[in-house]
């Protein structure tokens, strides 16, 4: 815009004008035209018309929206998010190879909250594992007693149980009597 | 056009207070991208009915341009003021509408347009003669009837130029960036359009 050739470019070329009516000009370029005004009456003519050019313009209709265009326009945003974000549900099984850029953060949610979900199992799983350590040893201790439960249950007293040893009644030897 | 940007210049853009409105959209401030879509509606529906001469095509397109706006707030970072943003966008669709419809072949020659064999003698008699014709007085409709078909003449990019630069009063370099242009080439399209005008205008001037 303000290089050095303007200045030594000819005024009356119409570049240089339009230029000069647009501000568009160095001081230096601007003066250079603003001489050449002053001395060349055809310079002059040719500013005035490209001048009284410029303002027919100002004929031209000035078009305006329509009185619904605002809510019409913020009403198809309100659709085409809607639409988003259905969209970005049904496509978030598929996979990142589809709307990756929309959907990026919730799966950035996810795939933290899923690795939260699983240092908490573990720790979770680790605590419980130390704090029930101790019962299950016990259990696998006493697990011959706990498949005869029932059993030592019907019996009810182990008194009950030395009397009738030391009655011979269930002595192998009684039996083969018997027989 | 620069794909540098000076920190000063960043600055610069950050006042401008529709860039900050935009700044608000990407945060999800919804009533912001209202204000700006009061603010721009009929300043973009005006270029492009000078455009497109047509209202409900300039309407269609000055949405399409507020929906691309909306859909791209996310990756909004301020690299121009809002209106050159906002018009290289529309720009950019206006374009792609012209292309469209010249693939569509949708064009449709008026009856007094000339046919590939060049102007008929009609219209070149019609033409001297209006070129000869001596000022004459005319009304205000007539003389915008005048003006719009002066218009018409100028190739879809003079006019944009044209139009940005008298109803947006933008500088060169704005329209540049607008229209992904250098300036010297804006400087250039600005003096055909004007120097059209001035000769299709000259009888009325």
């Amino acid at each position: 815009m303000t290089s050095s050739n303007q200045t030594q470019s000819a005024p009356n070329q119409p570049e240089e004008l339009i230029a000069y009516l647009d501000g568009e000009l160095n001081d230096a370029a601007a003066a250079n035209v603003e001489e050449r005004l002053a001395r060349d009456p055809q310079v002059r003519q040719t500013v005035e018309k490209l001048t009284r050019a410029w303002d027919l313009l100002d004929l031209l209709p000035a078009a305006r929206a329509s009185s619904d265009f605002t809510e019409r326009t913020l009403s198809a945003i309100g659709t085409q998010r809607k639409s988003a974000d259905n969209a970005d549900t049904k496509y978030l099984p598929v996979g990142p190879g589809r709307r990756v850029r929309a959907s990026g953060g919730r799966w950035a949610i996810r795939v933290v909250g899923l690795i939260g979900l699983l240092i908490a199992a573990a720790v979770g799983f680790n605590g419980s594992f130390r704090r029930n350590a101790e019962p299950i040893d016990k259990l696998l201790t006493e697990l011959p007693l706990i498949e005869r439960l029932d059993q030592y249950q019907a019996v009810g007293d182990v008194e009950f149980l030395r009397h009738l040893a030391s009655s011979g009644l269930f002595d192998e030897q009684s039996d083969s009597q018997l027989k | 056009m620069s794909a540098v940007i000076s920190e000063p210049q960043q600055n610069a853009w950050l006042r401008d207070p529709d860039v900050q409105r935009m700044l608000r959209v990407r945060d999800g401030d919804d009533a912001a991208f209202g204000e700006l879509v009061e603010q721009y509606q009929d300043r973009l529906i005006g270029i492009f009915s000078h455009l497109l001469q047509d209202a409900q095509s300039a309407e269609d397109l000055a949405q399409d341009v507020f929906l691309r706006v909306y859909r791209a707030r996310e990756r909004y970072e301020p690299t121009a003021k809002f209106a050159t943003w906002l018009f290289r966008i529309a720009n950019n669709l206006a374009i792609n509408r012209r292309r469209k419809l010249s693939r569509q072949k949708e064009v449709q020659l008026k009856v007094t347009e000339s046919g590939p064999l060049g102007p008929r003698p009609e219209e070149m008699l019609a033409t001297e003669k209006s070129a000869l014709m001596p000022t004459r007085r005319v009304d205000k409709q007539e003389m915008r009837e005048i003006v719009r078909e002066a218009m018409d003449t100028l190739n879809e990019r003079q006019r944009m130029a044209l139009l940005l630069n008298k109803f947006e009063h933008m500088s060169y370099a704005d329209i540049a960036e607008s229209m992904d242009l250098t300036v010297q080439a804006v400087k250039s399209l600005l003096t055909r359009a004007r120097e059209n005008l001035r000769t299709k205008l000259e009888p009325y001037l």
